[in-house]
Parts: structure tokens; C-alpha cells; sequence
């Protein structure tokens, strides 16, 4: 670079310098502005402080927060875990069911042996229990009052164990499968009407309630039908107070067993009948109770069917059976007698029919009533007057709401005629839940 | 002694026993001597399964079709969802003793049932 080219650039610098010059600071400002700007940058720097005090406490919370979602997660995932594996375990080997009935009841009656009266709720609970595929658990409680005492009593406690498709062995105590209506009709959610038919019931009723024994069981395929069967031992019916009881007794008190059997079809959709038969010695020398031998003999056949058609269904059963010669000594001194050979002679036909359907079934109320009408009829010759004394026919009529699948509300009538008492008009009310 | 004790066990007792006795050995031999079979157990055994989820299908519908028959006949239907897969499996075997069914009938109903829960 010559000296030329040298002062040029210096000239330049000189002239672009020039304004800077005018743009710095003016120290000669008034001293009150500059107080004012200190007092800004001041109070800045305190709100500064204020935000780095809010953020580092917003930091400190959120860390805070994440901790305690991430332990709410893991809480939660142990709360999971824990009931899944107290109500649904993986694939478990025991698996429980809890089932029954609840029902209460009310009674008008015109006769003389009794009054109108409510009755105390019954609960029924059955106790489901199954172990595989390879056995069930069944246990049937009722807790019922009966005047100021609550009772309390089994009606069935059964071990099914799964032999094959075709096979269960039952043992136990369980319901007679004789016929059926004590099988499958008996539990109140599913029996139309409130009360039994004429002659089954217990307590010196004619059908077989129960047995204490073993029982074979079970269905198998007949072309498009089905057919099934059971066949059974057990300690059999005894004499109590009530008569001849056809219950299951928890030990026998003679060496004779009860057998008795009952095969069904179910040739169609909607058909099922049967036909069963019983043999027993009724034990001797029991209450004063004695056979005209050792013990006396009863024999009892029963058939029984169903059509079921959508919307209606018509069923029956009837049952014959008989007992031999009994003599009786009550040991009050009193002479004792021989009851001449007592024969049972019960059955009844139902008929029940959804008012929905026959009137077109778009009323969400009326779809819900269901009309029944059931015939039934108890005679018993031979026996005692005590055996004698219910001997009836009986009308009934009733209506039902269904409120749902297992929930019905019952209105009967029944018209009750005795041969040997006071016919009876009775109207029975009943809520009955199944669960 | 009288003639029923040396008769303890009468003609009606010996001839049911034998029919127990011949169900416990159809139970043995797993049913070999039963009689044919129905048309759903036709379906079952006879049908290829190469396709689990066809058989599956037709399981359901053979269920659909077995709990309409059979537990309409005795009581209203009840709703599947009324009950879990557990309780539906539980109230089956139950039903198995109580309304005569077979164990094929048994697992299509339950199958129905639980799939349509």
C-alpha cells in the first residue's frame, strides 16, 4: 500500500466515524433520568427474582406430581392385580356360584282352620361349587320362619361327579328324580303358580321329595332325540307323624334300601315325558309304627310330560302308588289298629299361556302377564283318616307378572273340594326372585 | 325271621342295579357302546376342524339353538350377561344333573353362553 491509497482510507474511516460519534451516551444527560432508569432495571431485577422463584417451585411440583402419579400408577396396578386374582383367577381349578330363591307369601282363606295371613320370607340359597370339568358341588339351604322360630333346613347337599358325556354319578342327598316336578318345576321362580299341586307338597304328601343314597344319571343322543335316565339306591321313606314320608332320611333304620329309576325322551323340541318307578320296605318298629311283617312294602309308578311351545306350555304328571298293611300302636294304651292297604292316587294338569302374545305382544306391559290354570287332584284309600283327611280336588287360577326373567309377582285363585271337609276357597299372592 | 329279611334284595333292586351297573361300564369304556349319535354330535365328531374358529361358530350356534330347547322348556331365559364366563360354567354343571343334558349339550350352551356375555 502506497502512501496515496493509505490517506485515502484514512479519510474514509474519519468520515464514517463521524456519526458514532454523535451517538454515544450523552453524559450530560439530567441525573433524574438516570435515577429512573436504575429504579427500572431494579425493579425488573426483582420480578425477575419473583419468576425464577415461581418456576423453580412449578419445577419442584411437577417433579412432586410425577412421583405421585407414578406410584398411583403402580398402587393401581397392584389393586389390579390383586382383585383379578381374587374374582377371576386365571383358568382356576374351583370356580363358585352362589344361586336360590327368595319368596314372600300371602293367604286368604274362607276356612275355618285357618286365617288370612302373610308369611314370613323364605331364602333358599344353593351353594354351587365345581372342581374342573370333573365334579360338582350342590348344597340347598332354606331359612323360613315358622311362627316365632326361624328354621333352618337342607333340602339337598350332592356331589355330581362327571363319569363321562353320558354318565354323572350323584351322591348325597339330593331330589328324587322321580317324575318332574319335584326336579326341575318345584323352586318358586319357576313354578307358576304359588303353591303346589294337590298332593305334592310335603309333609305326608304322595310324591318323593328327596333321597340320601346314589344315584346314576345322566342323557344320551337317540337320533335327533334325546334320552336320558336315572337310577338310584338309597335308605328310603320312613313312618313319622306326618305318615308315610317320602324324604331323605340321613340314616336308614332297617337293612332294606330304596331303588327306583326313571328314564325320559325328548322325541321333539318342546317334549319331554317320562315314566319312573320306586320299590321300598318302610321300616318297622319306628313311633309305633309297625309293618304287618317286619316292614311293609311300597311300590309307586309315575309318568309325567311337557310340551312347550313358544309362549305357552301345557305339563302333568301323575303318580300311583301304594303301601301295605301297617300296624299302629301310639303306646299311649290305646288298642292299636292295622290300616287296611293304603293306595295313592295324585296328579295335575297345567296350562299357561303369555297375554303378550296372543295380543300381538307390542305392549311392553301386557307382554309381561302370563295366565295358568292348573287342575290337580289327592286321593289316597285305605290308610288312616289322618291319610284321608286332604283327600281334594282343587281348581286354580292364576295370573303372573314378570318383572324379569327371574322375577314374578302371583295372583291365584284356587277352589279347594274335600271329601271329607269343608270345601275351602283360598286366594294366594306370591313374589318370588329368583338369583 | 320273617321272608323279607332273607329277601333283602328283591327282583325291581337286582334289575336296577344291573342298569347302574351297565351305565358305570358305558362310563368305563367312555361311551363306546352308545347309540348314534345326534345330528350335533355328528357335526362335531364327524366335521373336519381345520378352521378352530368355524368350529367355534358352530359350537355357538348348536348352544343358541340347545338353550332355547332345553332351558325354555323349563323356565324364562335367562339373560347371558346376567352372569360372568365363571358363573355361567358353574350353573351349567348344575344344570347337567338337574335338566338331563349331555356333556356335549353342556359345553355348546355354556360356549353360547359365554360368547354371548
Amino acid at each position: 500500500m502506497n502512501k496515496r491509497t493509505l490517506g485515502w482510507v484514512a479519510l474514509m474511516a474519519a468520515l464514517s466515524l463521524s456519526p458514532l460519534a454523535h451517538a454515544r451516551p450523552d453524559t450530560t444527560a439530567p441525573p433524574a433520568d438516570l435515577k429512573q432508569l436504575r429504579q427500572e432495571v431494579q425493579m425488573l431485577k426483582q420480578r425477575l427474582q419473583v419468576v425464577e422463584q415461581q418456576l423453580q417451585q412449578a419445577t419442584a411440583t411437577s417433579k412432586q406430581a410425577s412421583v405421585d402419579s407414578k406410584e398411583a400408577r403402580e398402587e393401581a396396578e397392584r389393586a389390579r392385580t390383586a382383585t383379578a386374582a381374587i374374582a377371576a383367577p386365571e383358568n382356576p381349578d374351583i370356580k363358585f356360584r352362589l344361586s336360590g330363591t327368595v319368596v314372600a307369601n300371602y293367604t286368604a282363606t274362607d276356612s275355618k282352620m285357618m286365617h288370612d295371613t302373610f308369611t314370613g320370607g323364605s331364602f333358599m340359597p344353593i351353594f354351587l361349587v365345581r372342581y374342573k370339568n370333573l365334579m360338582e358341588l350342590e348344597a340347598h339351604m332354606e331359612v323360613s320362619n315358622n311362627g316365632n322360630e326361624t328354621e333352618t333346613s337342607l333340602e339337598y347337599a350332592q356331589l355330581d361327579l362327571f363319569l363321562n358325556d353320558w354318565s354323572t354319578l350323584v351322591a348325597g342327598k339330593f331330589l328324587s328324580p322321580i317324575g318332574q316336578f319335584q326336579q326341575a318345576q318345584h323352586p318358586p321362580w319357576i313354578n307358576k303358580l304359588p303353591d303346589r299341586p294337590a298332593g305334592f307338597v310335603e309333609g305326608g304328601g304322595g310324591e318323593p321329595l328327596s333321597t340320601v343314597g346314589v344315584q346314576l344319571t345322566g342323557a344320551f343322543p337317540v337320533g335327533h332325540a334325546t334320552a336320558d335316565y336315572a337310577v338310584f339306591v338309597g335308605n328310603g321313606p320312613q313312618m313319622t307323624d306326618e305318615g308315610l314320608t317320602l324324604e331323605g332320611f340321613s340314616q336308614d333304620n332297617n337293612a332294606n334300601k330304596s331303588v327306583g329309576a326313571r328314564i325320559g325322551l325328548r322325541p321333539w323340541v318342546g317334549v319331554n315325558m317320562g315314566l319312573s318307578a320306586m320299590h321300598a320296605q318302610v321300616p318297622t318298629n319306628v313311633d309305633g309304627w309297625t309293618g304287618a311283617g317286619t316292614s311293609a312294602a311300597y311300590d309307586l309308578v309315575d309318568a309325567d310330560f311337557a310340551w312347550t311351545p313358544d309362549n305357552g306350555e301345557i305339563r302333568g304328571e301323575y303318580i300311583h302308588s301304594r303301601l301295605d298293611p301297617v300296624f299302629f300302636d301310639d303306646g299311649t294304651g290305646a288298642a292299636p289298629f292295622l290300616t287296611q292297604r293304603s293306595r295313592w292316587n295324585m296328579w295335575y294338569l297345567q296350562g299357561a299361556y303369555r297375554l303378550g302374545a296372543l295380543l300381538g305382544g307390542d305392549n311392553p306391559y301386557l307382554r309381561n302377564v302370563e295366565l295358568i290354570v292348573r287342575r290337580s287332584h289327592r286321593q289316597v284309600d285305605g290308610g288312616t283318616e289322618d291319610w284321608r283327611f286332604d283327600n281334594e280336588n282343587r281348581w286354580t287360577l292364576g295370573v303372573d307378572y314378570w318383572f324379569g326373567p327371574t322375577l314374578v309377582g302371583k295372583l291365584a285363585y284356587e277352589r279347594k273340594t274335600f271329601q271329607v271337609r269343608p270345601d275351602d276357597n283360598v286366594i294366594r299372592a306370591q313374589l318370588a326372585l329368583g338369583f | 325271621m320273617n321272608m323279607h329279611v332273607r329277601h333283602r334284595f328283591n327282583p325291581l333292586m337286582v334289575l336296577l342295579l344291573g342298569v347302574a351297573l351297565s351305565g358305570t361300564a358305558l362310563a368305563a369304556t367312555g361311551g363306546a357302546a352308545a347309540p348314534a349319535q345326534n345330528s350335533a354330535d355328528k357335526t362335531a365328531r364327524s366335521t373336519p376342524a381345520p378352521n378352530p374358529a368355524l368350529q367355534k361358530a358352530l359350537q355357538v350356534a348348536r348352544g343358541a339353538k340347545e338353550w332355547h330347547a332345553v332351558c325354555g322348556s323349563c323356565h324364562n331365559l335367562r339373560d347371558p350377561r346376567e352372569l360372568t364366563d365363571n358363573e355361567w360354567e358353574v350353573a351349567m354343571g348344575q344344570m347337567r344333573v338337574r335338566a338331563h343334558l349331555t356333556g356335549l349339550q353342556e359345553r355348546d350352551i355354556t360356549a353360547f353362553l359365554k360368547a354371548s356375555n
